[in-house]
């Protein structure tokens, strides 16, 4: 009893320190938003909403395989940010062929799709041994920034 | 109150507090998981109307529920902004197919704002919910459906289950109720595979054998304590007859010697009583055949009628019937004796006594103290109305054993003044 | 006459002896099985009290062998107990009488003189005493040669004090004997002073040369005048 309160106590303090956001339920996300989301996003689940700063950010799945979205609206209910998981395969060509040339040896491992406004940019990260980076290139396969990791 | 009454008692109330609060907490939930289940469809009929109003600008303009069950209305910005969807328990006018009139329903209420096209929109949508109070009444009612049901489960399972399980038990109670020490009789035995029965059994079967173990050797006992207390008395008896006999004693001691004479021979008395009454309780007396009992009271009458007169008291024998039972002759001697000797000793002067012997019973009645005698404890062993009375105070006790002997009644009653003893003879 | 007295209880035994030595018999005592055996097929007796409960045996036996002997009908059994088989087999194997204890010194007195009476004086019955003749199979009573009349009471009465000349005879041992076995446990035995009365009254009228008398209020003895 005592070992199962002390981690719950521990669970709660984790989570405090670890999420800077705050959760939210989603009778406590104004309509306009929700429905804004809605209609984008009709067969999202496991949805988790929290505020970012004055945004109000959405964690979802999506699909069979669990796809993995975070979304971003603000208080007039537009959407602002779209980050979602793709598969490798799913990489604008361009930006394959410059991981192809300049990333020679690396391993892929997680790829997300960020799309704000009319612009879209993809994070990947790259894993050789002892060697981690999470590259962020443009459509077109430029390379915008990157973070050892 | 019977055990089986009890478990019924005890479990109908305990029955009563479970499903009451069961059916709180049932209600609770149901109500709950109803509203839950509502508002999951008034959002999925969301989802659909907003989707709709972007192609379909109809929508846009609903503003009575009718048969969409839905509105939207315009509002400003900074209001749909403020807006978060919500779900309430509200009452409106509404017009069913039943209906004639449109009536207040219960209707749950959904709240929500959307944006289209760059305009905001305050979208409401109801559905009918039924109307908690007959929701209640129809759970109340079936709560105490199944109360009854319960209950009459339990009395019929305590009926024919419990009944069952402790038949052995009543069976057992039974045979101890009319289980007499040292009547011979088989202890109780029951059929039973429960542990704690038999249990009861083995232990009410030692209890009885140490009790029937004592009780023989009581009876033993007094048997034998009268057998040996018989030589000495009659030492003591033959010795002061012959001291008196012989003469030379002066007047004074001589009478200090007949009164010692007469105490023993009271002990004699006593000690014969005694061991009658346990030759009747160890059933030495056997040599059982029919008895004329009228020739035994006219017998016995004779014997007393020198008493009887002396003092003045009156014997008169009413036979209404000839009556012959079965039994030892000499006991049934005994019997009409007792009852005789008690009729003149406890009488008055110039009073009377009347025996009337009809076809199963013989009653002796005399006249005497004009008080009833304790009928309760006239039949117990030492009893004595009157203190002063010489007596052993166990003729009546002796006339009881051996009515019980035979399986006769013997009882006593006070009416008009007088005093009567009855022998009810078991017919065969 | 001559009496074998089988007791194992000394105490008992010399109360009977002494009462019967004051009849003028001749007493034998024997207090073993063996003892009395011995004496009863060496020694011819007039009569025979016989207790039952003996430290080597049941005096059942010895009557057994009297009765072989043709000795049985003098026997009188003494026994401690009022068991009715006893009495059955003692009275089967020819004992003339049985007697239980405690008993009063004059029934014994009695019992023992019907027993020598039977014996000797082949079916002629009277006591006779003085001038007072009791005829006890016609249940008469001549005085002077003269009919006396006498109801049944008085008769067992009277027969009683004759077989009990000059002996001490209880209220209790006359009642018991006359009465019956149940009126001793009557509390009061003063009904039979009037009894008593009314014997000495016709004994009187009729010239008897006899007298009840009593004695110490105890009892009554039949003296002679």
């Amino acid at each position: 009893m005592k070992k199962t309160m002390m981690m719950a106590a521990m669970a709660v303090l984790l989570s405090t320190g670890t999420a800077t956001a705050q959760k939210l339920a989603q009778a406590q996300v104004p309509s306009v938003i929700v429905n804004s989301f809605q209609k984008s996003f009709a067969k999202a689940y496991d949805i988790k909403w929290e505020m970012d700063g004055s945004l109000y950010k959405v964690e979802f799945e999506t699909g069979m395989l669990g796809d993995d979205h975070d979304a971003w609206y603000d208080a007039t209910g537009k959407i602002v940010r779209h980050k979602e998981d793709i598969a490798q395969s799913d990489l604008p060509a361009k930006v394959s062929a410059t991981i192809a040339s300049q990333y020679s040896g690396y391993a892929v491992d997680d790829v997300d799709r960020v799309t704000e406004g009319s612009s879209t940019s993809y994070k990947v990260e790259l894993k050789k041994p002892h060697d981690k980076w999470k590259v962020v290139f443009d459509s077109e396969g430029k390379v915008l920034s990157k973070i050892a990791d | 109150m019977k055990l089986l009454n009890q478990s019924l008692k005890h479990l109908s109330i305990s029955m009563l507090v479970i499903v009451s609060l069961w059916s709180v907490v049932f209600y609770v939930v149901m109500i709950s998981e109803i509203k839950e289940s509502i508002d999951e469809g008034l959002e999925n009929y969301k989802r659909i109307i907003v989707f709709n109003a972007t192609t379909d600008s109809t929508v846009l303009s609903k503003t009575d529920f009718d048969a969409a069950n839905y509105t939207v209305q315009a509002i400003g910005k900074d209001a749909a902004l403020r807006v978060k969807d919500s779900y309430i328990d509200t009452i409106i006018y509404m017009q069913d197919a039943d209906d004639e009139a449109p009536e207040l329903e219960p209707v749950r209420l959904f709240t929500t704002a959307f944006e289209n096209n760059g305009s905001y929109y305050q979208l409401r949508i109801i559905n009918s919910m039924m109307e908690e109070d007959d929701l209640k009444e129809d759970l109340f009612w079936a709560v105490l459906a199944l109360y009854l049901i319960l209950v009459v489960s339990i009395i019929a399972i305590n009926n024919v289950l419990l009944r069952r399980l402790w038949k052995p038990f009543y069976n057992l109670l039974n045979q101890l109720t009319s289980y007499r020490l040292g009547s011979g009789h088989k202890f109780p035995t029951v059929e039973t595979d429960t542990k704690e029965f038999k249990d009861l059994q083995a232990a009410v079967n030692t209890l009885l054998q140490h009790g029937t173990e004592s009780y023989e050797q009581q009876k033993q006992f007094i048997e034998n304590a009268s057998h040996e207390l018989q030589t000495p008395l009659a030492i003591s008896i033959n010795k002061m007859e012959l001291l008196l006999e012989k003469g030379n004693i002066p007047d004074a001691e001589a009478t200090q010697l007949g009164e010692i004479l007469e105490s023993i021979e009271r002990l004699t008395r006593l000690n014969k009583s005694l061991l009658l009454l346990s030759k009747i309780d160890n059933k030495q007396y056997l040599n059982n055949q029919p008895v004329t009992l009228n020739d035994v009271v006219k017998q016995v009458a004779t014997q007393l009628e020198d008493l009887a007169e002396y003092k003045q008291v009156s014997i008169s024998i009413d036979e209404s019937a000839t009556l012959i039972i079965h039994i030892d002759p000499a006991l049934a001697n005994i019997i009409i004796s007792n009852l005789l000797k008690n009729a003149i000793t406890y009488n008055v002067q110039g009073g009377n006594i009347h025996v009337v012997i009809a076809t199963h019973q013989v009653s002796v009645s005399n006249t005497g103290s004009t008080e009833a005698l304790d009928a309760a404890r006239i039949f117990n062993r030492f009893y004595k109305a009157h203190n002063n009375s010489k007596g052993t105070g166990l003729g009546l006790a002796i006339v009881k054993a051996i009515s019980q002997l035979y399986g006769h009644t013997l009882s006593y009653s006070f009416t008009e003044g007088r005093h009567l003893f009855r022998i009810a003879f078991k017919t065969r | 006459m001559k009496i074998l007295v089988v007791e194992d209880e000394r105490d008992l035994m010399e109360a009977i002896v002494a009462s019967l030595q004051r009849e003028q018999y001749v007493v034998e005592t024997a207090s073993t099985l063996t003892a009395a055996t011995d004496k009863a097929s060496i020694y011819e007796y007039d009569c025979i009290l016989l207790d039952i409960g003996l430290p080597d045996g049941s005096g059942l036996q010895l009557l057994q062998e009297l009765k072989q002997l043709g000795k049985a009908e003098n026997v009188i059994i003494i026994s401690a107990k009022d068991s009715l088989d006893d009495k059955l087999t003692g009275l089967e194997l020819g004992a003339d009488d049985y007697l239980t204890k405690p008993f009063h010194i004059a029934e014994l007195n009695a019992r023992v003189k019907a027993v020598l009476r039977r014996k000797t004086l082949n079916g002629k019955n009277a006591i006779e005493l003085g001038n007072v003749v009791l005829d006890l199979n016609d249940r008469l009573l001549n005085v002077n040669q003269q009919p006396v009349t006498l109801n049944r009471k008085e008769f067992d009465v009277l027969s009683y004090f004759m077989l009990n000349r000059k002996r001490l005879v209880t209220k209790t041992a006359l009642a018991e004997h006359v009465w019956g076995d149940n009126i001793d446990q009557a509390d009061n035995l003063d009904f039979i002073y009037y009894q008593i009365k009314n014997l000495r009254k016709k004994l009187q009228t009729a010239g008897a040369e006899i007298e009840i008398e009593a004695v110490y209020g105890i009892g009554y003895k039949l003296i002679e005048l």
